[in-house]
């Protein structure tokens, strides 16, 4: 028992660490690396890859953890992003309990699913209603921003899966 | 394959299930938190900021290493090239010294006409790191080290080291603050043309912003802009000094429909490079 609970520790601290190292990346070094004006975010991969391993609500708490990292150097959102990472961690982590095999496939699903909403969600509070934006700006940003941010979802789901395959409590089936 | 019923009854009456909708009813209260704190942030978003600023400065210098590396790589091809350009363009641009000196006697003139520490003794300034960007595909902001403890308020105008406008102190927390360029969508001011005096706006635009610029509109009709001139602050509404430079224009197009037309400015002031910034914290309103 003792020996889970140190498994879990380490495992858990793995999962933040590794998301922390590729945001930190996203802010520093992907942003250099522009397609069509606009570089990737990975907290989307990086909340699929934990909830597809970890289930619903663990999905969700390290959802909200994700949310609050992204939104630090961003201005303004905060509680946007919290909860809708939170809220994405769960669905994705509960849906995929009983459903989806736990493989690349499914994480690039759902981080192509959850890049749609969180994107649309920010475009339209965010921008468009308060008519900062129009809705070229979502063809110019919105789109190629959701479709490379999807894109990038291996390098965050393989070394999250490696941790997940030596620390977990059951083989997954990729 | 299907859902099982009992577990899923027995799911959502956990306590880890309650725990996290109240969890979530409290982020969404910060929601509506921030929106009441306009400006000053709320005392949440104020105690994470004070807490993670000291830890952002030096996340910004670990992070500038790992941006040398982004940069190079994707430089380096660039700059090879750049450089055999630019010996040519020497030895061309040494011939138009020789033949230009009248142009550049007025150049110099002009430079010292908004030479800032020596015109504006009325300016309070508040030196500031930048310790992160924005790494929204959104916005245009960064995050300064020093706040209101400082003598920083919301609405403050930032400008370099040449006098040339930055941004606005869109949220100040203890000791940090965001700043929003001039470049972002959200940003509109009251802008004037140096050389022939005339009013217009000056405001964010998102298609621009992707490329680094903004644009001057509501130009009067007889209007006539060169590519070069001069925009600057009108410091009307007094949330800017007057006469602070925004930038030059790169080219003039005309609206949807042609009714009237708006000019494309490249701002001053170098936003992607910039390491410190000056906060105006204080100034005497000029009518």
């Amino acid at each position: 028992m003792e020996g889970r609970r140190y498994l879990d520790l380490l495992k858990w601290s793995l999962y933040v660490i590794n998301a922390v190292m590729i945001l930190f990346l996203q802010d520093y070094l992907f942003v250099h690396f522009k397609i069509f004006g606009v570089h990737p975010m990975f907290a989307a991969a990086v909340v699929s890859s934990v909830a597809l391993f970890e289930g619903a609500l663990p999905g969700a708490v390290f959802g909200m953890f994700i949310g609050f990292v992204h939104a630090l150097p961003i201005n303004g959102g905060e509680g946007y992003f919290a909860f809708v990472y939170a809220a994405s961690g769960f669905i994705c982590g509960a849906v995929c309990e009983y459903m989806f095999g736990k493989r690349l496939v499914t994480v690039l699903l759902w981080s192509f699913i959850i890049n749609v909403v969180v994107t649309l969600g920010y475009f339209f509070f965010y921008f468009f209603i308060p008519g900062k934006a129009g809705g070229m700006a979502l063809v110019s940003t919105g789109i190629p921003e959701m479709i490379y941010s999807s894109a990038v979802t291996p390098i965050a789901y393989f070394p999250i899966r490696e941790v997940a395959r030596r620390l977990g409590t059951e083989e997954d089936e990729g | 394959m299907g859902l099982r019923g009992a577990e899923m009854k027995k799911f959502f009456g956990s306590r880890a299930f309650v725990l996290l909708g109240v969890v979530l009813s409290l982020i969404i209260a910060m929601s509506v938190l921030s929106v009441v704190f306009e400006g000053t942030a709320s005392p949440v978003t104020n105690a994470l900021g004070t807490v993670a600023s000291p830890f952002r400065a030096v996340v910004s210098r670990i992070g500038g290493f790992f941006s040398g590396i982004g940069s190079y790589i994707n430089d380096f091809e660039e700059l090879k090239a750049e450089n055999s350009m630019l010996r040519v363009k020497i030895a061309e641009m040494e011939e138009q010294v020789r033949r230009s000196q009248q142009a550049l006697e007025e150049n110099e003139r002009l430079r010292e006409l908004l030479e800032l520490s020596e015109r504006r003794r009325d300016f309070t300034f508040v030196m500031a790191e930048i310790v992160s960007r924005d790494s929204s595909n959104w916005e245009s902001s960064f995050t300064i080290g020093k706040g209101s403890v400082h003598g920083i308020d919301a609405h403050d105008c930032v400008v370099d080291e040449e006098g040339n406008l930055v941004g606005i102190v869109s949220e100040v927390g203890t000791n940090w603050a965001v700043v929003t360029t001039v470049i972002d969508s959200s940003t509109e001011l009251g802008a004037l043309i140096y050389r022939t005096r005339e009013a217009a706006v000056a405001e964010g635009d998102f298609t621009l912003m992707g490329k680094g610029k903004l644009k001057v509109t509501y130009l009067p009709e007889d209007t006539v802009l060169m590519n070069g001139d001069l925009i600057l602050t009108s410091g009307v509404g007094g949330v800017y000094p007057k006469e602070l430079v925004i930038g030059s224009v790169t080219e003039v197009e005309i609206v949807e429909g042609g009714a009237g037309s708006y000019a494309v400015v490249q701002p001053e002031a170098e936003l992607d490079r910039l390491t410190q910034v000056f906060v105006i914290s204080s100034f005497d309103i000029e009518e």
